[in-house]
């Protein structure tokens, strides 16, 4: 202003003191420090992190355009958030399953494949390189894209993968910042695009879990044999379970108990037992607790009993009280926020009408129902991977391995892992015999040939299933089904109900059960084929009117002797089922849905007397009154475990006490653990229960009494008057603290491990062997329960833990929590064309249009 | 012009600078600001204080679109803070950027600009 002196005097102190403040900030608005984002980005309300918010809940009606469409598909978002996706024709719905599914869940579809593929260092820095370089050495990206290679490009399959690409690849090309998922903002990243082979990815990787970790039964067995020898292994470790309840049924009204005599254990072979650890930490080492659908904690280490406890079950019209098939899916997993299914109904005029389960990343219902037939899965476990011992030239360096006397050329994969802005962290050469990729166990080079890697059309039975009319139409169209190997059940509007354990079983040389290290020198040890699928183990329509599966063995090995594998869960689920599904022949739906939290268990029934007589016989002692004491408690038990039950913790407590001192001599000494061993593997709670049969077995002794031999009823005294102290110690003198929803809970854990977005300490109904198994790390549970009824109009019910949408701040991020931890399902709405859904059952209509992207 | 309105429109500048090309934006416009202002004894602080409110009424329109409040709780979460920490973070950002931006661009300007005579 004319006139006007400059107010403003230069300081250099000031000029200072503003650079240094501006570029500070500007450097941490820049900069990502650490493990945290670029503070700039991160906190900007528009393009940043707060803007994920503004997509939180589903707008009332939206419309994008994805090319590639050949007709506008109408997606409408029901009350539970669930797509009912209407198209024309197949590929249209295949891009519009796509991209819904990147709406939803785009982070974790990354991250899943990402930890396939060993990239997740690209992702989340070099903190994840030797998990990486664990997943490359598995091969499994390797051969998924093996496989996307040879699969027919112009097959229906090959299409609608594409096609679902298409979908997801159309909403990453224009997304806002808004549409980012929550992650992406906190990692400073951005997702890559999507490829069709990644679909396989998630198959392969579920092959992996379902068919490899479950408890990798091979490497305990021959830990245990290093420490106890042969004879009492294949006792401790059987190929055939004491208790029979088999899947395929065994024509008896009950369970078969078959007992034998554990041997005496043998001395311990310290050079066995070295290359028996060393194999399986190279296996271990895979076994991520940060990653979904990860196996760790499967098993509980003191009871062998196994978290992952699938069930399913289907009844026969004659047996229901609607004179209806019914069909229960209750598949169990590794729990993780966002849950590993995504709820979805497909809709394609005269070809498609499937409801269900989806896995976010693979185009097609993995388990649910149409308009005539209802399916769902468990894992079946058979073998399906055998170790081979190798012979390679150099032993640093291997270019060739022997064969048959020859040398053969080994195949060569060069590895090469980047970090976040592309710089290379390592490189790795992994190494393939004609069986698979060879693991350097100590000195021994061990190939592995599995099932997962082999070529296959993982998509095509899926999708041929999805347009299954009935139930037999169904077990064809999951004949090819290859991995991993799935007891699929089904029911269908006309009453048949079906059952068959599929996938590729190999057919082993002679005397080749698979279950120790095999000679690879010679190619007469090989897998010869597959079994013929009328080999399966199967029922259809069988005259008992239901059918069921628990991971049990699936054929009872009097009715069937051939080796089918070895690593079954205990009988104990199948056992109830079984037994509620007998004592029912006028089952509702409701019934259906009662069963899948059914809070009793098959096992306390069989352990409860030898307590009982064991602490009847209670001599005068130091722990007399103790004994005595809970030994009223477990009297008084009414054997239930629901949340507010407060003596199922004593029961549990007394099983573990017992398996812990009863497996002593299966402990491996390592002073790096807690407690100072580990246990190379414990049998399950059938073989205790089968030891209990001979109370006088020199197993019963605890070898760290040197001065005295224990029998049964010693141990199982000693264990209940621990169990006490251990339950008082962990949770206080009898009382409310004891209740069962004060001690056993599930954790569901962000993909990320992030508490803040984790949902845990739920409360749960059911115990380490009930129906709805709960152990302690309550890191595993039932990731989706349904129900249907295949009446005149098929009515099905269901939830899973979490919610549809992946962004954390939506209200469908955990909306299904509390129904799921209630045992409640909620009506699944099952529309015949749009304009069924209306009014409060509508949420949002999305429409998707034909033409060019932008939104 | 008032304080006040200065405030605001300033406020509303920052807020679609950043609109437009992101967070830098604030800086940019406050220097931009403290060159035209370079005579007002108070414009760095103003500039400040608009930041603060910019951002805040970028936050406000996030929060009639969708639960700010639930992501806020999610993030004091993640990063071992308090909700209203995230907040207070979000807020000082934009108002230490405007604030130094403006400043040393007004120092700038009055240690390297021609002396104004009387």
């Amino acid at each position: 202003m004319l006139g006007e002196r400059p107010v403003v005097r230069s300081s250099p102190v000031t000029i200072v003191l503003a650079l240094v403040l501006l570029a500070g900030a500007l450097y941490v608005g820049f900069t990502p420090i650490g493990a945290a984002p670029a503070l700039g980005a991160f906190l900007d309300p528009v393009h940043g992190v707060w803007s994920v918010a503004t997509r939180a809940n589903l707008a009332p009606t939206e419309s994008h355009a994805i090319p590639g469409l050949t007709a506008p598909v109408d997606v409408r978002f029901d009350d539970r958030g669930v797509p009912h996706i209407f198209a024309r024709n197949t590929l249209d719905a295949m891009r519009a399953l796509g991209w819904v599914h990147a709406r939803d869940r785009l982070f974790q579809m990354e991250i899943q494949t990402r930890a396939v593929a060993g990239t997740l260092a690209e992702l989340v820095g070099p903190r994840t390189l030797q998990l990486d370089r664990e997943s490359r050495l598995q091969g499994l990206a390797w051969s998924a894209e093996r496989n996307t290679a040879i699969i027919d490009s112009t097959s229906e399959s090959g299409r609608e993968t594409r096609a679902y690409s298409d979908g997801v690849n159309t909403f990453i090309d224009n997304m806002s910042a808004a549409d980012m998922p929550f992650e992406y903002h906190l990692l400073g990243a951005r997702p890559q695009r999507w490829k069709p082979a990644y679909s396989a990815y998630l198959l392969a990787r579920m092959g992996l879990t379902l068919t490899l970790e479950v408890s990798n039964w091979e490497l305990k067995r021959a830990q245990a044999d290093a420490l106890v020898g042969k004879a009492a292994t294949d006792v401790l470790f059987p190929m055939n379970e004491p208790l029979q309840e088999p899947i395929q049924p065994n024509g008896q009204h009950g369970v078969r108990m078959d007992w034998s005599t554990v041997p005496a254990p043998a001395a311990p072979n310290a050079q066995k037992l070295a290359l028996s650890i060393a194999m399986s930490h190279s296996l271990a080492a895979i076994a991520t607790a940060t990653l979904p659908m990860s196996p760790s904690a499967q098993q509980d280490a003191e009871t062998g009993e196994f978290a992952v406890g699938s069930n399913n079950w289907a009844v026969a019209p004659k047996r229901t009280a609607a004179g209806h098939a019914l069909l229960s899916g209750d598949p169990h997993l590794a729990l993780s926020m966002p849950s590993i299914w995504y709820e979805a109904h497909i809709v394609v005029a005269d070809s498609l009408d499937a409801y269900g389960v989806t896995l976010p990343g693979a185009p097609f219902v993995a388990i649910g129902f149409n308009r005539n037939v209802a399916w769902s899965e468990t894992n079946t476990g058979a073998d399906v991977a055998d170790y081979y011992a190798e012979t390679v030239d150099n032993d640093a360096h291997p270019s060739k391995y022997k064969l048959d006397g020859e040398w053969k050329p080994l195949e060569l994969r060069i590895e090469t892992f980047h970090d976040k802005k592309g710089k290379t962290l390592a490189t790795d050469t992994i190494y393939h015999s004609h069986r698979g990729p060879m693991l350097r166990v100590g000195k021994q080079w061990v190939s592995r040939r599995w099932t997962v890697l082999d070529p296959s059309d993982a998509l095509r039975p899926f999708r041929d299933l999805n347009k299954a009319t009935t139930s037999a139409e169904l077990m064809r169209a999951i004949e090819p089904y290859a991995v991993p190997a799935q007891n699929f059940i089904t029911a269908d509007r006309d009453g048949h109900i079906a059952i068959r354990s599929t996938g590729h079983f190999p057919v082993r040389a002679a005397n080749a059960n698979g279950d120790a290290l095999i000679d690879g020198s010679t190619s007469a040890n090989d897998w010869k084929g597959w079994w013929p699928v009328s080999d399966y183990p199967q029922s259809f329509d069988p005259a008992q009117g239901y059918l069921a599966s628990n991971n049990q063995q699936p054929k009872d090995p009097k009715v069937d002797p051939r080796y089918f594998g070895h690593d079954w869960a205990t009988a104990w689920r199948a056992i109830r089922i079984n037994t509620l599904l007998r004592a029912d022949s006028s089952v509702t739906p409701d019934d259906m849905r009662r069963f899948q939290t059914d809070p009793y268990s098959a096992q306390p029934q069989y352990f409860l007397p030898f307590m009982h007589a064991a602490a009847a016989a209670v001599p005068a002692g130091s722990d007399s009154s103790v004994i005595v004491r809970a030994s009223k408690l477990l009297d008084s038990w009414d054997g239930k475990f629901t949340k507010e039950n407060e003596r199922a913790i004593l029961y549990e407590y007394v099983i573990d006490e017992i398996s812990r001192r009863t497996w002593d001599e299966l402990r491996v000494p390592d002073k790096s653990v807690s407690g100072g061993y580990y246990m190379a593997a414990t049998p399950n709670s059938m073989i205790l229960l089968e030891l209990m049969q001979d109370p006088k077995n020199i197993w019963w002794d605890d070898r760290s009494t040197p001065n005295v031999v224990e029998d049964r009823d010693a141990i199982i005294r000693s264990a209940i008057a621990a169990a006490y102290r251990r339950v008082v110690v962990e949770h206080g003198e009898e009382g409310l603290n004891w209740r069962w929803d004060q001690i056993r809970h599930a954790n569901i854990y962000h993909l990320l491990r992030l508490p803040a977005l984790s949902r845990l300490n739920i409360p749960v109904q059911g115990g380490s062997t009930t129906l709805a198994p709960a152990l302690a790390a309550g890191t595993h549970g039932a990731s989706w329960r349904m129900v249907v009824e295949l009446g005149t109009d098929v009515r099905a019910w269901g939830t899973y833990p979490g919610g549809q949408s992946g962004n954390p701040s939506s209200k469908r991020y955990d909306d299904r929590i509390a129904h799921w931890s209630a045992g409640v399902l909620d009506t699944l709405r099952f529309p015949r064309r749009p304009s069924d859904l209306t009014g409060s059952m509508l949420t949002s209509h999305l429409t998707l249009t034909t033409g060019k992207t932008g939104r | 012009m008032p304080t006040l309105l200065r405030l605001i429109l300033l406020s509303v500048a920052f807020a679609i600078a950043t609109v437009a090309i992101g967070w830098w934006g604030v800086p940019l416009a406050a220097a931009l600001y403290g060159v035209i202002s370079r005579k007002q004894r108070s414009s760095a602080i103003i500039a400040g204080v608009a930041g603060v409110l910019a951002w805040s009424e970028l936050l406000l329109i996030d929060a009639a679109r969708g639960p700010i409040g639930v992501l806020a709780y999610t993030l004091g979460g993640v990063l071992n803070a308090k909700p209203i920490a995230v907040y207070v973070l979000t807020l000082a950002f934009p108002g230490l950027l405007a604030l130094t931006a403006s400043l040393l661009a007004r120092q700038a300007m009055a240690y390297f600009g021609p002396e104004e005579g009387p």
